[in-house]
C-alpha cells in the first residue's frame, strides 16, 4: 500500500510543487519521477514474488472505488515509472531555455500521476477518472507554447476528437454497470457485456488511441514539445486505449473481436502509408504511432491478448527512444521538417545510433525488442481464425513500417549536409535519456516473453511467423534506404500525407459545425438569459405590488389599532376587568410608550405588538377551526 | 450536571468581575464552557431526568449545551475585542452565562415551568446585554426587547394558569392525555407559543428583533441570534413531542409560522442596507427553517437529528458573518471592494453567506438537507416546498452582500489589521462550517 501511494502521490505532488518553484521545476518533477520508478520497481519485484493485492474505497453509493495490485498492473506501471522518469530527465535538457516551464512540469507531473492511476484502477469509476484526466493533461502540454495560435488550435483539434470518442468510454461503463451491477474490473466475467456496449468502449479506444478516423489528432498533437510526444503521445497516454481493450476484453461476446481486428487493421495499413510519406519527423513519427497501435488493436482482434501486451512494452521504449532522438535534432536545426534535417545524422552521431538502433527495433530486426513483439503478433494472425486477414495485414504492416523507418534513416544519413545545425544545449541530459532508453530497447527483448507470461497471458510463437516477419523487414529496409526520397509533390501522396482529409478534413468536418452549433448555443442561452430576465422582472412587479399592499394593510391595521384604543379608552373608563381589559390597558401602556419612542425614533412598538396579537388571535381561531 | 456547570461558572465570572478583572472574568468563562461541553459530551446517549422528572437530560438538551457553550466562548472572544477596556466589560461575560444558563434550562425542559423560568432568565440577561453601550437607540432597542418580552411573558402566564388549573399538573408529559378538553389545551399551547416565539423570533412575535440587533454591540447581535433562538426551538420541540395531534393540529399552526417566518424574513431583508438588519431577518427566516424540524417531530428521529445538525450549522455559520461584520463594518456600503483588501476574509464571508442559503457541501446544506427530509418524511410535503423556493429567495439576499465585495471599488480609507480575536473566531467558525458539512455522513452513521 504505501508502495502504491508513493507512486501516486509523488509525481502529483511534484505536480502541485512544480507550479510554485518555476525555476527549480524541472528538478522537482524529476524527483517525483524518480520517487515513483522507485516505489514502481520495488512494488514490481513484490509482486514478481506473488505478491498481490486489492483495496476498496467508498466511492459512489454501491460502486465502491478499487486499486488492484496485480503482475499486469504492476508490470506497466514500472514501464511508464521507466519511460516518464527518462524522459523527465531527457527533458530537464530539452526545456532548458524554452518557456511556459511551470505548466510544462506541472502537467507532465499530473500526467505521470493519472497514468499509474488509470493503470492501477480497479473499477471502471476510477478509470473513467483517470482517463479523463489524462485528456485534460494532454491538452495543457500540447498547448504548453499557448501563445502560438497553431498550438491553442492543436490542443484544441485533439480535445474535441478526444471528447467526442470518450462518449463511447461513458456509455461503455454505463452498459457494464448496468449489466453486471458493480463496477468492478474483473479478470473472467461472468457474462458478456451487449453488442452495443462493446462497440462503444471499442469507439473510445479508437479517439484515445488515435486509430482511423480519429489519427489526425495526434499529427497535430505534434504541436506539443516533443518530451510530451515521446511520453504522453507515443508510448504512455495513446497506449491507454489499448489497456482499455485488454482490460475489458473478457466482457466482448465472441463476435466482437471481428470489430475490433478490422479497426486495427484499416488504421496499420492506411496511417502506415501516411507514415511513408511524410515531410516532417515528428509527424511521420506520429502516423508511426497510430500505426504501431493498430498492430496491438489487431493482435487483439486475433485473439492473442498477450501480443498486444508484449507490443505495448516494447513500442513504449522503441517510440519514445525514437522521439528523444528527432527532439535532439529539433533543437539543433530548429526545425522538424525532412528537408532542414537532411544529412543530420552525420553531425550528431551518438544520437544518430540510438536513433537508428530503435529504428530497426520498430521495423522487427533480431535481437532488439520490437523483433519479439512483431513476431507474435505475426503468429497470433496465423493462430486466429482468420489467417489469412489477419497475418496479411500484419505482414504488410511490417513491410511499411520497415520502409519509413528506413526511409527516415537515409534522409538524415545520405542528404546534404545543410548549414544550421549545430549542438544544441543541454545535449548531455537529453543524450543520457536517449541512451538509457536505447539500452532497454537492446536488451530489453530477453525479459519480454517471461513477463508476459508471468501476467498470465501467452505469447505466441511461430516458425513461419519469424521468417516471413524477418523477410518483410528486410525487404522493406531495403526498399526505403533505396527510395530515400525527400520531396513527393504529386496529389496522391499529399491526400495520404495529410491523413486522408475526406470531405474537407477535420475543418470542414469538425470546426465549421462546431462554431455553428456554439452559435446556436449562443442564440439559444441569449433567449434563455431575456427569458430568465423577463421572469425576474416580473418577480420585481410582484414583489412591488406586494409591498404597496402591504403599506395598505399597514395603513388599514394603524387604522383598527386606533380603533382599539379608542376602544381601550372606553373599557378603561367603564373599568371593565377580564381578558379585555389586560389586552386593552396593554395596548393604552403602549400607546403611551409609543409616544414616548416617537421622540427618539420611529414608534412602531405599538403597532408591532398590534401585530402579535392579532397573529395571536388568528392562530386561535386557525386551531378551533380545525376542531370543527 | 452540565448546567450546574454552567450555573458555577456565571457566579464565577460575576465575582471576577465584582473583583475588577474582566480577564479573569473571561477566562472563567472559557474554562467554564469546556467543562460544561465536557460533561455534556461524556453523558451523550443517556437518556434520563432530573429534579424529580421537571428536567430532561436527553439527545437533544446535552447537544444544545455542547453547541451553546462552545458558541458562548466564540461569542465571549469577540466581545472582549469588541468591548475590550470598556467599562463594566467582566459583567458581559457574567451576563452571557447567565443567559445561557436561560436558554440550557428551556432545551430541557420537563416541565412547563422550565420553559417560563428559562425564558425569562434568558431575557432578563439579554436586556441588560442590548443596553450595554448606553446610548439612546442602545436603549430603545433594549426597553424593545423588554416590553415585547413583559408583554408576552405576560400573555404566556395569563394563559398557563388556565392550562395547569385544567390539567393540574405542570409536567408536560402530563399532555398527553385524551380526556383534556381540546379547546383548553389549544389555548394553553397558544400562549405558551407566545412566550417561545418572542425568544426564537417567529414570525409575528419578531418584531423586536432588528431594532435590538441594530443597537447592540455587533458581538451581543450574534449571541442573541444564536443563544436564545436555539434554546426556544429546542424547547418548542420539547413541548411539542408531548402534544397529541388528535386533540390539535399543531403541526399545521407551526407550519404556518414557519412558512411566515421565512418569507417574511428573506423578503424584508431584501430592502435592508445595514448588514446587522440584514442578518436580524434573516434569522428570522432561520428560524423558520428550525421549525421544520419542530413540525415533524413526532414522525421520525430524522427529525431530532436535524434540529442538532442545523442547529451546529446555524450556530457557526451565524457567529462566523457576525465575526466578519465586526470585522468590516455594519453598513452594505463598508463591504464595497472588500475582497481587495482582505481577500480572505470576503472568502470566509461568501462561504458563510452561501452556507446561510445552503448551498453544499457546507454545514448549511447539511442542516437543511435533513430538516427537509425530515418534513418530506413526515409527510409535509406543502412545507418542504415552501422552504425550498424561501431557500431560492434568500440567495438573492446574501448576493446583495457577496456581489459588492468583489465587484465594487472600495473605499478609500487605510486597511486597519483585524484583532487577532476577530480572527481567531472567524477562521475556527470557518473551518467548522466546512467540516460540518463534508462530516454529515458521519454524523449520521
Amino acid at each position: 500500500m504505501v508502495y502504491l501511494l508513493l507512486i501516486l502521490l509523488s509525481p502529483a505532488v511534484a505536480s502541485l510543487w512544480a507550479l510554485y518553484s518555476s525555476k527549480k521545476a524541472g528538478y522537482v518533477s524529476l524527483f517525483g519521477g524518480t520517487l515513483s520508478l522507485l516505489a514502481s520497481s520495488l512494488l514490481f519485484f513484490k509482486v514478481s514474488n506473488g505478491y498481490s493485492a486489492a483495496w476498496e474505497f467508498s466511492g459512489l453509493p454501491g460502486l465502491p472505488f478499487r486499486l488492484d495490485i496485480t503482475y499486469l498492473n504492476t508490470s506497466l506501471s514500472l514501464v511508464v515509472a521507466i519511460v516518464g522518469g527518462l524522459i523527465l530527465l531527457y527533458a530537464v535538457g530539452y526545456m532548458a531555455e524554452e518557456k511556459g516551464k511551470a505548466r510544462f512540469w506541472s502537467s507532465i507531473s499530473l500526467f505521470l500521476a493519472s497514468m499509474q492511476l488509470l493503470l492501477f484502477a480497479g473499477d471502471w469509476i476510477l478509470f473513467v477518472i483517470a482517463w479523463e484526466i489524462l485528456g485534460f493533461c494532454s491538452y495543457l502540454l500540447i498547448s504548453t507554447k499557448y501563445w502560438q495560435t497553431e498550438a491553442g488550435e492543436a490542443a484544441n483539434k485533439a480535445f474535441i476528437l478526444n471528447r467526442f470518442a470518450d462518449l463511447g468510454l461513458y456509455i461503455g461503463v454505463f452498459v457494464i454497470i448496468l449489466s453486471s451491477g458493480s463496477s468492478a474490473i474483473v479478470e473472467s466475467a461472468p457474462a458478456t457485456i451487449s453488442q452495443f456496449g462493446a462497440l462503444s468502449l471499442l469507439f473510445g479506444v479508437m479517439g484515445k488511441s488515435a486509430q482511423v478516423p480519429f489519427q489526425s489528432w495526434l499529427t497535430a498533437a505534434m504541436k506539443g514539445p516533443t518530451p510530451v510526444s515521446a511520453l504522453l503521445h507515443s508510448a504512455t497516454m495513446v497506449a491507454a486505449g489499448i489497456v482499455l481493450l485488454i482490460k475489458a476484453f473478457p466482457l466482448f461476446s465472441p463476435d466482437m473481436p471481428f470489430w475490433v481486428g478490422a479497426i486495427g487493421g484499416i488504421t496499420v495499413l492506411m496511417t502506415g502509408l501516411t507514415a511513408i510519406f511524410s515531410n516532417d519527423i515528428k509527424k511521420m513519427l506520429a502516423a508511426s504511432t497510430s500505426s504501431q497501435l493498430g498492430f496491438m488493436i489487431l493482435a487483439i482482434g486475433a485473439g492473442s491478448t498477450g501480443a498486444a501486451l508484449a507490443h505495448l512494452l516494447a513500442h513504449a521504449f522503441m517510440k519514445s527512444s525514437l522521439f528523444l532522438g528527432a527532439g535532439i535534432w529539433q533543437h539543433g536545426a530548429g526545425s522538424t521538417r525532412f528537408e532542414k534535417l537532411a544529412g543530420a545524422g552525420r553531425k550528431l552521431k551518438i544520437t544518430f545510433t540510438g536513433f537508428a538502433i530503435s529504428a530497426v527495433a520498430l521495423a522487427g530486426i533480431p535481437p532488439f525488442i520490437g523483433y519479439f513483439s512483431k513476431d507474435g503478433i505475426l503468429a497470433a494472425g496465423l493462430e486466429s481464425s482468420l489467417p489469412e486477414w489477419y497475418f496479411v495485414v500484419a505482414l504488410l504492416g511490417s513491410l511499411l513500417t520497415a520502409i519509413y523507418m528506413s526511409r527516415t534513416l537515409g534522409i538524415l544519413w545520405k542528404g546534404d549536409v545543410t548549414d544550421g545545425i549545430e549542438k544544441p544545449r543541454g545535449l548531455r541530459w537529453m543524450q543520457s535519456g536517449l541512451i538509457l532508453m536505447v539500452l532497454l530497447v537492446v536488451g530489453g527483448g530477453l525479459f519480454l516473453h517471461s513477463m508476459i507470461e508471468t501476467a498470465g497471458f501467452h505469447l505466441p510463437k511461430a516458425k513461419i511467423a519469424q521468417i516471413s516477419g524477418l523477410v518483410a523487414a528486410l525487404a522493406g529496409l531495403t526498399v526505403g534506404w533505396l527510395a530515400s526520397f525527400q520531396k513527393i509533390g504529386h496529389p496522391i501522396t499529399a491526400y495520404l500525407r495529410n491523413n486522408y482529409p475526406i470531405g474537407g478534413g477535420y475543418h470542414a468536418l469538425v470546426v465549421t459545425p462546431v462554431i455553428k452549433l456554439a452559435a446556436l448555443c449562443r442564440r439559444l442561452d441569449e433567449r434563455l438569459h431575456q427569458f430568465v430576465l423577463k421572469i425576474g422582472q416580473s418577480v420585481l412587479k410582484l414583489s412591488s405590488v406586494v409591498d404597496t399592499t402591504d403599506e395598505r394593510v399597514h395603513e388599514s391595521v394603524h387604522g383598527v389599532g386606533r380603533i382599539g384604543l379608542t376602544l381601550g379608552d372606553w373599557s378603561e373608563r367603564s373599568d371593565e376587568q377580564g381578558i379585555n381589559g389586560l389586552i386593552f390597558k396593554i395596548v393604552e401602556s403602549v400607546k403611551k410608550m409609543g409616544r414616548q419612542g416617537q421622540q427618539t425614533q420611529s414608534g412602531l412598538v405599538h403597532r408591532e405588538l398590534m401585530w402579535s396579537v392579532w397573529g395571536m388571535v388568528a392562530f386561535l381561531m386557525l386551531m378551533i377551526l380545525t376542531l370543527m | 450536571m452540565p448546567q450546574i456547570a454552567v450555573l458555577l461558572t456565571a457566579i464565577g465570572s460575576l465575582i471576577a468581575e465584582m473583583m475588577g478583572k474582566p480577564r479573569g472574568s473571561l477566562w472563567t468563562l472559557i474554562i467554564g464552557m469546556l467543562a460544561a461541553t465536557g460533561v455534556a459530551i461524556s453523558k451523550i446517549g443517556t437518556i434520563t431526568t432530573a429534579f424529580s422528572n421537571t428536567f430532561r437530560v436527553d439527545y437533544l438538551s446535552l447537544w444544545a449545551v455542547i453547541i451553546l457553550s462552545i458558541t458562548n466562548i466564540f461569542i465571549a472572544v469577540l466581545a472582549r475585542s469588541e468591548l475590550k477596556n470598556t467599562y463594566r466589560e467582566g459583567t458581559v461575560y457574567s451576563l452571557l452565562v447567565f443567559s445561557l444558563l436561560g436558554a440550557l434550562i428551556m432545551t430541557g425542559a420537563g416541565d412547563i415551568m422550565f420553559v417560563v423560568l428559562g425564558i425569562l432568565i434568558s431575557t432578563l440577561a439579554g436586556t441588560a446585554l442590548i443596553a450595554y453601550n448606553k446610548t439612546d437607540p442602545a436603549t430603545e432597542g433594549a426597553f424593545k426587547y423588554y416590553i415585547y418580552g413583559s408583554v408576552t411573558g405576560a400573555v404566556m402566564l395569563f394563559g398557563l394558569t388556565f392550562w395547569v388549573g385544567i390539567i393540574g399538573s405542570t409536567y408536560l408529559s402530563a399532555l398527553n392525555n385524551p380526556e383534556l378538553s381540546s379547546l383548553a389545551v389549544i389555548f394553553g399551547f397558544i400562549t405558551l407559543l407566545i412566550g417561545i416565539g418572542y425568544a426564537g423570533s417567529l414570525v409575528p412575535f419578531h418584531f423586536w428583533t432588528p431594532d435590538a440587533f441594530e443597537a447592540s454591540p455587533v458581538s451581543i447581535a450574534a449571541y442573541l441570534s444564536v443563544v436564545p433562538k436555539v434554546g426556544a426551538i429546542f424547547a418548542l420541540a420539547q413541548v411539542a413531542r408531548e402534544l397529541p395531534v388528535e386533540m390539535l393540529n399543531w403541526p399545521l399552526l407551526l407550519g404556518v409560522i414557519a412558512v411566515l417566518s421565512m418569507t417574511f424574513g428573506n423578503v424584508v431583508a431584501l430592502w435592508q442596507d445595514n448588514i446587522v438588519r440584514l442578518l436580524a431577518y434573516s434569522t428570522i427566516a432561520q428560524a423558520g427553517y428550525f421549525l421544520l424540524g419542530v413540525v415533524a417531530i413526532q414522525q421520525n428521529q430524522l427529525a431530532v437529528n436535524a434540529l442538532v445538525v442545523f442547529g451546529i450549522a446555524y450556530a457557526v455559520m451565524n457567529v462566523g458573518a457576525f465575526a466578519i461584520v465586526q470585522s468590516c463594518g455594519t453598513q452594505l456600503k463598508d463591504f464595497n471592494g472588500w475582497a481587495k483588501q482582505k481577500p480572505w476574509q470576503a472568502v470566509g464571508m461568501t462561504i458563510f453567506l452561501l452556507s446561510l442559503v445552503g448551498v453544499p457541501p457546507l454545514a448549511g446544506f447539511a442542516g437543511k438537507f435533513l430538516l427537509f427530509g425530515a418534513a418530506l418524511d413526515g409527510g409535509y410535503t406543502w412545507l418542504a416546498v415552501a422552504a425550498i423556493i424561501n431557500s431560492v429567495i434568500s440567495l438573492a439576499v446574501y448576493l446583495r452582500i457577496i456581489v459588492p465585495t468583489y465587484f465594487n471599488e472600495p473605499k478609500p480609507e487605510p486597511i486597519q489589521s483585524t484583532k487577532p480575536g476577530i480572527r481567531l473566531v472567524w477562521i475556527s467558525t470557518f473551518v467548522l462550517t466546512i467540516a460540518v458539512g463534508l462530516g454529515l455522513q458521519w454524523f449520521l452513521v
